[in-house]
Parts: structure tokens; C-alpha cells; sequence
């Protein structure tokens, strides 16, 4: 059986292509597996003029998805907001695009510090995703359950999503896709907002249709990682752990410093990633 | 030996219990497999529904106390006494054999439409919580003919026709003016010292999803459910509350959702 990790990139007004070589190169440092990366030939071209060598066993060149999202996005305690582009509703594609029998998919946003994942590679569950974030700083506020909405399903994120190829898996897949296909409806049906495609609403409504309408869980659950959200940035890298400062969003006057050691984190401020990209390749 | 649910209806100006008791009957005929498949109706209203196996004629007082006349209607030799506003949506009948070394068990389980156990008093029941009441539900309670169902039958009985005098000697300044059906069920147990014989908080079943709004857990309170959450029934028989398939016995507590529509879609199920 083989086994590696699969990670989407799709430049837009973001470097997604960059900030996938680092999650590549962590994914293969810490997890020791290989990487393959899904992405299109502009994005491909343009982290080969950036780096002296990739990180990837593979690179899968696709069509950039012609679906293209929006959202803003805060750039850490400086509360500044920016548009960004981001091109990821196809990752329903993992399926068919995989060169692995067991695949870990994951967001280039999240930079792996740890082992953990790797006990999940002989699992029972040929499907495997993360049920929530663990934000250290909204815990008193909104524990790890994030919802879709109050009085529908608990959101999963299609952040790490673990699958090896199987019937009942390639049925999950073609489900998001066609959940993505009718997302309005489902967004009706599921009570959460269809102005920007979510793949982990798609992934969420999926499961929750797998698991009988709710009567018995199908998927398997991947360890909850640390999210530092938008309004936290990097303030020091070291060889072992992360320093980030976050700004307190309940009580915009406080300020958080923290520290993640040995810990895998979903970073949202990409920006943050991005302008410490040199520092953190060096832990690569 | 006969066993089976029994249900009473006692019309009020403003619910038609008979139709709600009709739809619980239909839901236990779908469900439940010969031999765990009969129901009693207790009702004051002539009734012509071949979902009801034995109508039985009401006579005494009117309103929710009824049910405290349990004991003294049952036709049945084993007895499930339910709420008229469930409907059943799987087959429950390994339960009988799961209580049948009891000669009373209520339930304490109830849970949400997500499926998740209530494991506190909840806010509708303060008096519970202050009291340390025994958390039952009468809305699904077994018994069998036996003496101590028998006493405790007559105890709720007595607790519900004199709620002054029980309400004046243990919760003085309640106010409540009646001592409502689970109420009384949680004193009587009390009193005659059987909680732990007639409940199992650890047993978590029979599960009854309970629709009454303050228990869903959501952020904020409405007081209709279905403001909020879709209700589907299909042709089978089976609910959906929201995007959740139901399983378990689904307490609705809206009355006014059991249409005629509804009732003719569980017949043709049937």
C-alpha cells in the first residue's frame, strides 16, 4: 500500500504555490511520507523560479478551477483587512487525482511540528477528517464545535482529511461534487450561507448524508490541531516551536503572546506565513 | 399474558388528542412487529379507528391527571403508558424484555433532535432540580400488574387530585396551583422509596427526543420549534426534524403539526 500526502495550490492574489512548499517540506520532515502537489502550470512555474529544489514526489498539473472565491482576510493585530482570491473548490478532486492508496490531504496553510498524523495511516476508517480547531483564545467564547448554524450539523474541516481509495470513499467525493454543483440548495437545506463555497461545508453536508442523515457517524475523526485565526501573526520561529501575538477580539485592547511547540497549527493569516516564508523554510 | 402501549385522549377545546393518539397508533402499528403491536385508547370521545385495538370509555376527571388512572384502564397484563404527541420511528419492541424484571420502570433518558442525552434537569424543570427529584418521564412507563404499581398508581392518583395538600407539606410557595403528571410520578417514587427499582438514569434508554425548545441547546429561546426547524415526514413513516433523520421515540410536543395530511401519509405507510 502506498502511502503520501497530497496538498492544492492554486496562485491567486495569495502565494498559495510558496506556502505549499513549506507545508510540503514539513509534511515530509515530520511525517515522513512523500508529497505530491495538485496545481496549475502558472502557480508550478512560479515557485520553480522561487526555490532551488521542491519538496514534491509529484506534481499533478490541473486546470486552475475557473470557480473563483473571495473573502477578506485580516492581516494579524494590525486589524488591516485585504480582498483575497483563493481557488480551491476542487478539491473534491483528491480522489482521482491521489497517486497514493492512502492519502492525507492538507490545506498549505497547515505547517505539520509533529508526528501525530501518522497514527492514523493503518486506521480502520478508510475515511478520516477533523471535526474541529482548537483556537486557544476563543475557547471561553466558541469551544472546538464550530456549527453550521445553531439548529443544523457541527462543521467539519476539510483542512487534514485522510481517505484511502474505496468505493464507499469515491462516493463521498462524488458527493461534494455534487453538493458543490447544487450548493444553494444545500445551503438552503443546511442553513449556512451560499455566497462563497466552502469545501468544508461541502465535506460537512457530505458526512452528514453518509452518516444516515445523522443517525450513525461514517467518517473517522483526525486530531484536532491549534488554529490561530486572522488576527494572530507570527512573532518568532525557532527551530521547535512557534511564537505567535494575537489580538483579543472580545476585548480589542488585549494582546496574546503564545508559544506552539511540537504542535501541527492551521494558520489563517497567510500573510504572516508568507512574509516569514525564508525564516520558516529554514525548518524544513 | 397481554401486553401493549396505552394511550389516552381527552379532547380540549383547543387539541384534538384523539388525532394525535390515532397518529401515535399508526406510528406503533408501522413499527412494531405482532405481538408488541397493540394499543389501548382511553378517550371520552367516540372513536372509529381500526389503528386502536381497544377503545376504552373515560369516565372521571379531565386533563393531563388522567394518566394517573393508568393502572385502573389497562387492559393489558404488561403496560406501556405514552404520551398521545409520539410517534414511534423503529422497532422497540427488544424493550419489553429488557424491563420485564421490573414491575414499574420510567424513563429518564431524554435527548435532543441531534440525538444528544439531556443529562441535566433542563429549564422546565426547576423544581426537579432544586428537589433533587428523580429526572422522569412519564411519557414512556412501564408496568405490570403488581401490587407495587398498583400503590403506585393510587399515590399519583391521590397526589393529583389533592395538589393543595401535597404542595403545602413539601414545596410550599412553588406556585404551582396543580401537581402535573411527572411531578407527581417523581413524588410518588419518593415516597414510596423505589426510585432506584423504578428508574436507571444509567440504562439511557428508552430514548425520547424531546421537542420542547429550551432543551435543543441553541443560543437563544423561541417557542415553537418548527419556527426554526423544518418537520418532514416521508412515505415510509419516517421523520426528519431539520436535515436529522429521527430514530427514537419522537416526543413532538407541537400537537398542531399532526394534520390530516399527516394521517393519511402514515396510513398509506401502514
Amino acid at each position: 500500500m502506498t502511502k503520501g500526502c497530497l496538498i492544492f495550490a492554486h496562485n491567486g492574489t495569495i502565494d498559495y504555490g510558496s506556502q505549499a512548499v513549506l507545508a510540503a517540506g514539513l509534511a515530509s520532515k515530520h511525517l515522513g511520507v512523500p508529497v505530491s502537489l495538485v496545481s496549475d502550470i502558472a502557480t508550478v512555474d512560479d515557485i520553480k523560479s522561487k526555490f532551488d529544489s521542491l519538496p514534491f514526489d509529484q506534481i499533478i498539473i490541473i486546470n486552475k478551477p475557473s470557480v473563483t472565491n473571495y473573502r477578506y482576510l485580516t492581516d494579524g493585530v494590525t486589524s488591516q483587512k485585504h480582498l483575497i482570491e483563493f481557488n480551491n473548490s476542487n478539491r473534491n478532486s483528491a480522489y482521482d487525482l491521489t497517486p497514493y492508496d492512502r492519502t492525507l490531504v492538507i490545506d498549505s496553510d497547515f505547517l505539520i511540528f509533529s508526528d501525530v498524523l501518522n497514527q492514523y495511516w493503518e486506521d480502520t476508517n478508510d475515511f478520516l477528517i477533523t471535526p474541529g480547531m482548537y483556537n486557544p483564545f476563543e475557547e471561553q467564547y466558541r469551544p472546538t464545535e464550530y456549527i453550521l448554524n445553531p439548529s443544523s450539523i457541527n462543521m467539519l474541516w476539510a483542512t487534514n482529511i485522510m481517505f484511502s481509495k474505496t468505493p464507499e470513499v469515491k462516493l463521498v467525493f462524488d458527493l461534494v461534487e455534487h453538493i458543490r454543483e447544487e450548493y444553494v440548495y444545500y445551503a438552503g437545506l443546511y442553513e449556512f450561507s451560499p455566497d462563497k463555497y466552502r469545501n468544508d461545508f461541502a465535506f460537512s453536508v457530505a458526512c452528514h448524508i453518509m452518516s444516515g442523515h445523522g443517525t450513525n457517524q461514517w467518517h473517522g475523526e483526525l486530531p484536532v490541531p491549534v488554529l490561530y485565526d486572522d488576527n494572530s501573526e507570527l512573532a518568532n520561529i525557532r527551530s521547535d516551536q512557534l511564537t505567535f501575538v494575537s489580538k483579543d477580539q472580545h476585548s480589542p485592547n488585549n494582546y496574546f503572546l503564545s508559544r506552539c511547540k511540537n504542535q501541527d497549527v492551521h494558520v489563517l493569516n497567510k500573510f504572516s506565513i508568507l512574509a516569514n516564508i525564508q525564516s520558516l523554510m529554514e525548518l524544513v | 399474558m397481554s401486553r401493549g402501549y396505552l394511550l389516552f385522549a381527552l379532547n380540549t377545546d383547543s387539541t384534538d388528542y384523539v388525532k394525535l393518539a390515532h397518529a401515535c397508533a399508526l406510528s406503533i402499528k408501522i413499527t412494531q412487529p405482532d405481538g408488541y403491536n397493540k394499543v389501548a385508547l382511553v378517550t371520552n370521545t367516540p372513536v372509529d379507528e381500526s389503528a386502536f385495538d381497544i377503545v376504552i370509555p373515560y369516565i372521571g376527571p379531565l386533563g393531563m391527571d388522567a394518566r394517573s388512572r393508568a393502572y385502573d384502564y389497562t387492559p393489558f397484563d404488561e403496560t406501556i403508558l405514552l404520551d398521545a404527541d409520539m410517534l414511534f420511528l423503529k422497532d422497540m419492541s427488544h424493550y419489553w424484555s429488557l424491563v420485564d424484571s421490573k414491575d414499574l420502570f420510567v424513563t429518564t433518558a431524554p435527548q435532543t433532535y441531534k440525538s444528544k442525552l439531556i443529562t441535566n434537569y433542563g429549564h422546565y424543570r426547576k423544581l426537579f432540580a432544586e428537589n433533587k427529584w428523580p429526572n422522569v418521564y412519564n411519557a414512556w412507563t412501564y408496568f405490570r400488574k403488581a401490587d407495587i404499581s398498583n400503590q403506585f398508581f393510587s399515590l399519583v392518583k391521590t397526589i393529583t387530585d389533592n395538589p393543595a395538600e401535597f404542595i403545602d407539606a413539601i414545596i410550599p410557595g412553588c406556585g404551582l396551583n396543580t401537581i402535573p403528571t411527572d411531578e407527581a410520578f417523581a413524588l410518588a417514587l419518593i415516597i414510596l422509596d423505589i426510585v432506584d427499582d423504578a428508574t436507571n438514569p444509567d440504562w439511557q434508554f428508552p430514548r425520547i427526543t424531546h421537542m420542547k425548545p429550551a432543551v435543543q441547546l441553541w443560543d437563544s429561546y423561541i417557542s415553537d420549534w418548527n419556527e426554526k426547524l423544518r418537520f418532514s415526514l416521508d412515505t415510509k413513516g419516517q421523520i426528519k426534524i431539520g436535515v436529522w433523520q429521527q430514530t427514537e421515540l419522537l416526543h413532538y410536543v407541537k400537537k398542531e403539526l399532526i394534520t390530516d395530511e399527516i394521517i393519511d401519509t402514515l396510513k398509506d405507510a401502514l
